[in-house]
């Protein structure tokens, strides 16, 4: 009598077990969406009255981060989000920009300054529940050369979040990286000692 | 009845073993530890800890590191100058050390740290989990996802206490990991020294520091 009894209950975990495994193996891809970052502009007007020339290349502009579970996979094309935010950054920053994407750097002195933005690393720590914080870290790194191609300013800049939200998590550490970044420009004193030194030319 | 049960229990307990992923604290070496392999040229200083102790390197970077034999190495470096700028670039420090192949052979290394990228992080922690878990079924499902998730906050944590390239105004300081990441045949016997190469902003000029252990 026992044994009938367990019967229909066994075949029942069973079919859950094997359907759920199907499910989860059968997967999902998952793609999320990211804007550029919004920046608080600077109080003064062009800050660095001098031409700068942005390289943005291919790696930096279809940058894509991704990551998987049991079952999902997370895409995130984060690469338009940097180009758009660091042409906003700069120009925020700059009397004039010039956008390029060859990465040589031939002397012009048709600018005061090259900038190249390249993103070192994104990691993500996903939180056990829906409600779990989730933590999302960008390593942007800057190197800003002078006329003469010399390296005037070089810096990683660690944009971070924590938020129960893929999304909003990254969305809020790619904002905290440019706006991390727009900050250390402004203040870098060998920035400023070189703009003082062309303005004296 | 009694399968019920045991099944609630299993069921119940898995779920709170898997309920939060795993964490690391952060690390402050003490001052000793920072004064004793330390250098100051032309201004700039640097002092360097070695993270021997294997269950230091699980506590601060989890399992999978210190199965893997890395050898963490923690750097603070300090612009002493009132009127200096310094550029430190990741990929012109490099580690020397000792290390032993599984031949017993014990030879001197000289592995350049290089520009992370993030993929030898990976290596180092591994992704397998992410892939083989989904086949071993709903049973097992809470411990596959934290296994998962495990394995991205190890990589998280690995690439978040890196050191950096960057530039140093007068008074500042910076701090990171340099990992010493021995081929999957060899161990770390010893670090025996850090190079470290400096650019004076704006003469270019280089500061070259070795520090030994």
């Amino acid at each position: 009598m026992k044994t009938n009894a367990i019967k229909p209950h066994k075949n029942g975990v069973i079919q859950f077990t094997f359907l759920a495994t199907l499910i989860i193996m059968a997967g999902c891809t998952h793609s999320i969406k990211i804007v550029e970052a919004e920046l608080e502009s600077p109080l003064q007007e062009k800050v660095y009255p001098i031409h700068a020339k942005l390289i943005l290349n291919e790696d930096f502009c279809n940058y894509e981060f991704s990551y998987s579970i049991p079952g999902d996979t997370y895409v995130f094309p984060l690469g338009n989000a940097f180009k758009e935010s660091a042409k906003s950054l700069t120009k925020s920053v700059f009397q004039s920009v010039s956008e390029s994407t060859t990465t040589s750097l031939q002397p012009e002195k048709v600018f005061d300054i090259t900038i190249i933005p390249t993103i070192r690393d994104v990691s993500f720590r996903r939180g056990m529940w829906v409600w779990s914080d989730e933590e999302a870290d960008i390593h942007l790194e800057w190197n800003i050369y002078d006329r003469d191609n010399k390296a005037l300013w070089i810096q990683s800049i660690m944009g971070t979040a924590c938020m129960p939200n893929d999304r909003k998590v990254m969305q809020a550490a790619i904002d905290d990286a440019f706006q991390k970044s727009l900050a250390a420009i402004l203040a870098a004193p060998s920035i400023q000692q070189y703009c003082k030194e062309l303005e004296k030319r | 009845m009694q399968h019920k049960k045991c099944f609630i229990v299993l069921f119940t307990g898995i779920c709170f073993f898997s309920c939060s992923t795993v964490t690391f604290p952060d690390y402050h070496p003490d001052t000793s530890a920072l004064s004793a392999a330390k250098m100051i040229q032309d201004g700039l200083e640097i002092s360097v800890v070695p993270m021997h102790d294997r269950s230091t390197v699980r506590n601060y970077f989890g399992k999978s590191v210190e199965k893997r034999g890395v050898v963490p190495i923690f750097i603070l470096a300090r612009n002493a100058t009132t009127d200096r700028n310094f550029i430190l670039r990741k990929d012109r420090t490099a580690i020397e050390g000792v290390l032993t192949s599984a031949s017993g052979d014990g030879n001197v290394d000289y592995v350049p740290s290089g520009q992370s990228k993030g993929g030898e992080a990976a290596t180092v922690v591994g992704s397998l989990s992410c892939f083989v878990m989904p086949a071993v079924g709903m049973p097992l499902m809470f411990s596959g996802i934290k296994a998962s998730n495990d394995a991205l906050a190890t990589l998280h944590n690995y690439k978040r206490n890196e050191f950096r390239s960057g530039t140093l105004a007068p008074g500042e300081t910076q701090k990171g990991f340099l990992f010493f990441v021995p081929e999957e045949n060899q161990t770390v016997q010893k670090v025996l020294k850090i190079r470290v190469v400096a650019e004076v902003v704006p003469s270019s000029e280089l500061v070259q520091m070795e520090v030994e252990l």
